[in-house]
């Protein structure tokens, strides 16, 4: 037997050697993006889960409940609750708070303290009519607004279901969230569809290709980015989120040097994969650029893109090239209440962090919304006027009724007030392109390129002085081979 | 050592496009007139050689430019052009007739005047820097200077033909000027050259420099010649260089005469005409913008993702490969006669030296379209001058043995993105004297911004190389016919006369030959001749080159892919090919859909391709040999089956007594 | 008749046999295909070339096996004629094939284990074994490392050459393996042949045995 089995394993093993030599020799696939995207959740029928009735939103939530006991208090643990971030020492500051939009200023529609019976109507709970909220109660917490699939359920004032929704059958149609859950809040930044973020906007529901590669193309929902665990959804919009938590890197699926070309991967190091793959915003639907407050309360011929008697004069930009700073991921914070140096000056309500010889930071494309806000030249800080509600600005268009209204004791109304111009800087993550839409060199570098370098620090274009490290601007450690 | 180098170069690149971004290095200037007195006292037109020769030897620089001598340093007797035909006298356009442009300079001591230097400068001149022979003509005189048309006498110096009476007449070079090395044209950042252009189809040849100053505001088109701006001058009477735009030679300035160059965010536009020749003749855009992003109504476009040419896109400028060959920032590697053990001389001239006299030699390589200034003949920088193909061609099977047998443009310019001419027929000439021109990569009329623009793939013809070894190039063939008058003197017939033989009711080729004759040519023929042009322009990066064996390794591999001439030939003409080069067509004429067409083959050019070039004669002989066995076997099986039967045959017929044993 | 079924070959060439077979048959296919590619989309040249290469080294690999197994074991005797007698009965099997097999007379070469082969099979495989499958292996071997060491392959003409001959030779090799599929059948019974190499056991002529013996 023994005589048979030798020589056929040789023969065999023989053949196997040739046919492994020659498959090792062809090159395997590099990791790819693909495995690193999390399997679709299968959707559980709840139809015949939950019974009715439902009268009222806390309602459905102890329905929910019952059967995820642990839901409630997972989201209270995080700001899509709270509307305030983790306690950390702010960047350039000695404080250690937790900030978030319930107590932060910006130039869109300001605050959402004074007026926040309004906005909670984006608020994950029920409830939210003034400071009486209690933000303990897990009935409050609005289960549906991330997981409801019909698409008829709409929250009003305090962020309650208005009057009509079928509640019942919104409920049994719960799901894993979908980009409607995601856009219906955040497409609509800043009081409408695409107006404040530049890359987020209603486009992105069922985008073609041109307009976002992952979800055009790859078909990705926000969750398969936005990884979450225990309704943690990581990820950071800079205007409320300024310190480095569990932010969404491009480099969670991606290679940190993905590009064929080595020379484009040597730009990694220094640019963001944003700044190539974002080369445009606001794509389909136009985002808003500026807004001055000012001139509102005119009786002028109104147009929702340039004046509205409520809100002032705006200017709008679509497909436009973002501006491109240095930002390490933390950012400089306007908190309610700090001092206005320099009343002519633009006021920096946000402000990315980083700069050449910060070995963290990265160039990154922003939309740059300016504003002309209202602040109190006595007290030198900005105001939370009361816009919308009995006696706010959008009902009487008058300032100092709706700034009195709106103070809060960390930025009190003295009775006097004037307009600044501000400035808050929105990195942008999303639209992005593949490589056949991406920067090309010509674009940042040589005679055409919109790349300001000396700006940015350089000492001139880099693609012929030298990169930051070459020329001295970055003398870190790790630098000395770069 | 290579990473020295390499380090040097990019040291010394880094130098120039600093310089290139601080023109305030160059200090105001006074624009002088020929006399040498500032244009604001005089209001003469600018001489650029006395403007400029306060700091630059102007003089060494137009005695040292092929771009001001077109040739005329490398004129011939007659006819004895290497590779040209029996008419050129010179390599460049100063002697050396160009279907495209049709019009023949006539050559000192011709019976019949077609071309005068006027006249060429007015038609020509567009593509031409000026000094040169647009100063001295023929003769290597002034050709302004007094009395020219009693020294000069009844030549092509003196003379233009006048188009009212078809006859000979004296140009007045005292009133028209000559045309001077033009520096603006090439060092100025915004130059106007349909101004320029202008001014010399004009006949206001001394002016042409000075209305290239047009975009700038110093300048202004006056009733008589050109008003200077005072207000952009300095009290001092000087006007400062960035006002100038005063530039290293961007790319946007070598595509006013080298064909189409886009270098800003615009959608680029095709500008298909003859007159951005290189473009016309190879389909070449150097543009740095993305295809999908241009104006131009593309196929497929949406997924053409790339750059029209990939250097552009990578800030490789014209300069870079095609520099000053005294320019102390480039080295050649390809420079002859280091003795095999020196990779690089690091000895150069000064900048300050460079600058007094930069030679405007600049580096080139050979194509067969680019007869001229074949003393600089591969000088320039080579793809491996910069590329390291072995490294960046890892997966590319028999390595070696692409390279030894393709030019790297073979791969890397897969695809003309833009229509180029594919044929001129001047035999039967419209009334106004226009050519019947075909284009090849575009559906539809070329003047038709809407037609469909496919581009068109190269024809790969085997080019002898620098170092020896044949490779094949991406080529476009562009196809003439046109008369010539075989008398003595074989020459193009004049278009003048084909116009008037036209104009008296010839239309077709029978009754154009009729009038020719009637006009005094004793035996007019038609020629038709192919001339190749090289591309290696238009590059593309390695996602976009040809990269899939079967292209080539096929039976209908794109390395036999047939190039069509043109519609039809006259008379179903045999063409002959003419000014080759370096190149060595091996293939044959024949017809593909009733078209004629050339039809390369790299087994005469001596390639072997596999899964291509098979030997004929092996595949028959396997075949016959295939063939013999089966039919020897199936006849031989057929016998054993039958004797089988019959052998058994008796036994069956004795139980059954009816058959017997077949014969 | 009878036929008692005698071990005719051994495992290990049966095994090498079978082997031989798909890696020739492999290689035909495929190298037919990359002589002249039908231009399907599946498979492209690449993977029709890396198959080639694959079953070449294969064939090189089980030859060079084969070799080593028949000097040591003695079994190459097999393949060597004997000078004795060689014309006469090399005259024998031709006359068997032309006239002798129409009329169902025995084989002139009686079949053993010890001597499997006729003159006519010697011959044959001594030029097969010998010349041309060296000869492919050799030119294919140099086609393959063309781009490694063209100084080889151009020391024999280059591709132009290596290319010819190799494809010459390639369908010398078809016609040997039509006329051998053919001369199977050629045994004491049509299939007694293909059954042998199958299962080693192959049915002999043994009243014919007696005749020769």
């Amino acid at each position: 037997m023994r005589a048979v089995v030798i020589p056929v394993a040789v023969v065999f093993l023989l053949i196997a050697g040739v046919v492994v030599a020659f498959t090792l020799q062809r090159p395997r696939p590099a990791d790819h993006p693909w495995a690193k995207v999390p399997p679709a959740i299968k959707p559980t029928d709840h139809s015949s889960l939950i019974k009715g009735p439902l009268k009222d939103g806390p309602s459905v939530t102890r329905a929910c409940l019952e059967c995820h006991p642990k839901a409630a208090k997972e989201l209270m643990k995080t700001s899509h609750w709270s509307w305030a971030g983790q306690k950390v020492k702010l960047p350039g500051r000695e404080e250690i708070m937790a900030v978030g939009k319930k107590n932060l200023i910006n130039n869109f529609c300001i605050a959402a303290g004074p007026n926040i019976a309004k906005c909670s109507s984006c608020h994950a709970g029920y409830g939210w009519f003034d400071d009486d909220f209690d933000f303990t109660k897990e009935e409050n917490v609005d289960c549906l607004i991330c997981h409801e699939q019909t698409g008829a359920y709409e929250k009003g004032l305090g962020g309650e279901p208005v009057e009509g929704v079928d509640l019942l059958a919104v409920a049994q149609s719960v799901g894993p969230t979908t980009r409607r859950n995601c856009g219906v809040c955040h497409f609509k930044g800043g009081g409408g569809d695409a107006v404040k973020h530049g890359d987020l906007d209603g486009s992105m529901y069922h985008p073609s290709q041109r307009i976002d590669v992952h979800m055009g193309k790859a078909n990705l929902n926000c969750s398969d980015c936005h990884q979450t665990k225990d309704h943690r959804i990581p990820g950071c919009a800079m205007s409320v989120c300024i310190d480095r938590p569990a932010r969404v890197y491009c480099t969670n699926c991606h290679s940190e040097t993905p590009h064929v070309d080595q020379r484009v991967n040597e730009h990694t190091d220094t640019v963001a994969c944003q700044t190539c793959h974002i080369p445009r915003m606001a794509i389909n639907e136009p985002t808003k650029m500026a807004w001055d407050w000012s001139t509102a309360g005119q009786d002028l011929a109104e147009n929702p893109h340039t004046y509205l008697k409520k809100k002032g004069s705006f200017e709008y930009a679509q497909n436009v090239r973002p501006e491109y700073y240095w930002y390490d991921g933390r950012a400089y914070r306007y908190l309610t209440g700090d001092k206005i140096k320099d009343p002519t000056k633009v006021l920096a309500i946000n402000m990315p962090i980083g700069g050449p010889d910060n070995p963290e930071a990265k160039i990154w494309p922003f939309k740059v919304h300016r504003g002309k806000q209202i602040y109190d030249t006595e007290y030198m800080h900005l105001l939370t006027p009361r816009t919308w509600g009995e006696g706010g600005y959008w009902t009487e268009f008058d300032w100092d009724k709706a700034c009195r209204l709106g103070q809060t004791p960390e930025a009190p109304y003295s009775g006097e007030y004037g307009f600044i111009e501000t400035v808050m800087y929105w990195p942008l993550s999303h639209m992005v392109q593949p490589k056949e839409k991406a920067l090309q060199c010509t674009e940042c570098h040589g005679p055409n390129g919109v790349m300001d370098f000396k700006a940015l620090g350089f000492d001139g274009d880099p693609m012929f002085r030298g990169n930051r490290r070459v020329t001295g601007v970055l003398r870190t450690e790790k630098g000395g081979e770069k | 050592m290579r990473w020295f180098s390499s380090l040097f170069i990019a040291a010394m690149l880094a130098m120039s496009a600093s310089a290139q971004e601080s023109s305030g290095l160059h200090p105001p200037i006074p624009l002088l007139d020929a006399a040498g007195g500032n244009v604001l006292d005089s209001g003469r037109p600018v001489s650029t050689m006395r403007t400029c020769n306060g700091c630059h030897d102007t003089a060494y620089i137009e005695s040292h430019s092929f771009h001001a001598a077109m040739g005329y340093d490398e004129r011939t007797a007659v006819g004895f052009v290497e590779g040209g035909r029996p008419w050129d006298f010179s390599p460049g356009l100063f002697g050396r007739w160009d279907p495209l442009d049709y019009r023949y300079l006539t050559p000192p001591g011709d019976e019949r005047l077609d071309l005068g230097v006027a006249d060429w400068v007015c038609l020509l001149g567009a593509r031409h820097v000026g000094g040169g022979p647009a100063r001295t003509g023929h003769a290597g005189l002034p050709l302004d200077r007094p009395g020219i048309s009693s020294d000069g006498g009844e030549g092509p110096d003196a003379m233009v033909l006048d188009p009212e009476t078809g006859q000979p007449r004296a140009w007045d070079w005292q009133a028209s000027g000559t045309v001077e090395m033009n520096c603006f044209l090439c060092h100025t950042l915004r130059p106007d050259n349909e101004a320029r252009i202008k001014e010399l189809e004009d006949g206001r040849f001394a002016w042409s420099g000075t209305a290239t100053l047009a975009g700038t505001g110093i300048v202004k088109r006056a009733e008589e010649g050109w008003h200077y701006d005072r207000q952009q001058f300095s009290e001092q009477g000087t006007v400062d260089a960035q006002r100038l735009g005063l530039s290293d030679p961007q790319p946007e300035n070598c595509g006013l005469c080298h064909g189409q160059v886009q270098a800003g965010q615009e959608p680029l536009q095709l500008n298909l005409t003859l007159a951005a020749r290189s473009t016309a003749t190879t389909g070449r855009v150097f543009s740095g913008q993305r295809m999908s992003d241009s104006a131009a109504n593309l196929a497929d476009k949406q997924n053409l993702g790339r750059a029209w040419d990939v250097h552009a896109e990578r800030l490789v400028g014209c300069t870079d490969c095609h520099f000053s060959m005294n320019n102390p920032a480039f080295y050649t590697s390809s420079m002859a006669g280091m003795g095999g053990h020196i990779d690089f001389d690091p000895r150069r001239s000064s900048v300050g030296e460079y600058l007094l006299r930069p030679s405007h030699q600049f580096a080139k390589g050979t194509t067969s379209q680019g007869t001229t200034a074949r003393f600089l003949g591969d000088t320039m920088r080579h793809c491996n001058d910069c590329h390291r193909a072995e490294k960046s061609h890892q997966w590319l099977p028999y390595r070696e043995s692409h390279f030894a047998a393709l030019s790297c443009e073979a791969c890397h310019i897969p695809h003309a993105a833009a229509p180029a001419v594919e044929s001129v027929d001047w035999t039967v000439p419209s009334a106004k004297g226009e050519p019947t021109v075909t284009w090849r990569g575009i559906e539809g009329d070329v003047n038709d911004p809407g037609a469909l623009i496919t581009g068109f793939r190269p024809v790969l013809l085997p080019r002898q190389n620098a170092d020896g070894k044949t490779r094949l190039v991406p080529c476009n063939l562009v196809t003439a016919s046109y008369w010539v008058d075989n008398g003595s003197l074989p020459r193009p017939v004049r278009l003048p006369d084909l116009e008037k033989v036209v104009a008296d009711g010839a239309a077709d080729r029978e009754t154009v030959r009729a009038g020719l004759v009637a006009l005094g040519y004793t035996s007019p023929e038609i020629r038709v001749d192919v001339q190749p042009y090289e591309m290696h322009h238009g590059v593309v990066g390695g996602s976009w080159a040809t990269r899939s064996c079967d292209g080539c390794h096929a039976a209908g591999s794109v390395l036999n892919q047939p190039m069509s001439l043109a519609a039809s030939l006259p008379d179903g003409k045999a063409p002959q090919w003419v000014q080759t080069g370096t190149l060595a067509p091996a293939g044959a004429w024949t017809e593909v859909d009733g078209r004629p067409v050339f039809r390369p083959s790299t087994l005469e050019a001596g390639f072997y391709v596999l899964g291509h070039d098979g030997r004929r004669w092996i595949d028959v002989l396997g075949i016959a040999m295939l063939l013999g066995v089966l039919l020897g076997v199936t006849i031989h099986g057929g016998l054993r089956v039958r004797h089988f039967l019959a052998r058994r045959a008796p036994a069956t017929a004795e139980e059954k007594t009816t058959e017997g044993e077949p014969a | 008749m009878s036929s008692p079924r005698k071990r005719i070959y051994s495992t290990f060439e049966r095994t090498w046999h079978w082997i031989q077979t798909i890696a020739i048959v492999v290689l035909l296919a495929s190298g037919f295909h990359i002589h002249s590619p039908i231009r399907l989309s599946f498979p492209d040249l690449h993977t029709v070339v890396w198959i080639h290469n694959v079953f070449g080294f294969i064939l090189i690999a089980n030859a060079a096996l084969g070799l080593f197994y028949f000097v040591t074991t003695g079994a190459i005797r097999q393949y060597v004629p004997e000078r004795k007698g060689m014309v006469t009965r090399t005259a024998a099997q031709i006359r068997y094939y032309t006239v002798g097999i129409f009329r169902g007379e025995p084989h002139p070469t009686q079949k053993t284990p010890e001597r499997r082969l006729n003159p006519l099979q010697q011959l044959t495989y001594l030029a097969l074994l010998n010349v041309l499958l060296p000869l492919q292996i050799g030119t294919g071997l140099l086609i393959w490392g063309a781009s490694r060491w063209p100084q080889a392959a151009g020391a024999v003409g280059g591709l132009p050459m290596l290319g010819a001959v190799h494809t010459l030779g390639s369908y010398l090799f078809l016609s040997f393996l039509i006329a051998h599929l053919y001369l199977i059948t050629t045994g004491h019974t049509p299939l007694s042949n293909l059954e042998g190499m199958a299962t080693g056991y192959e049915a002999l002529e043994e009243s014919d045995q007696a005749v020769s013996s």
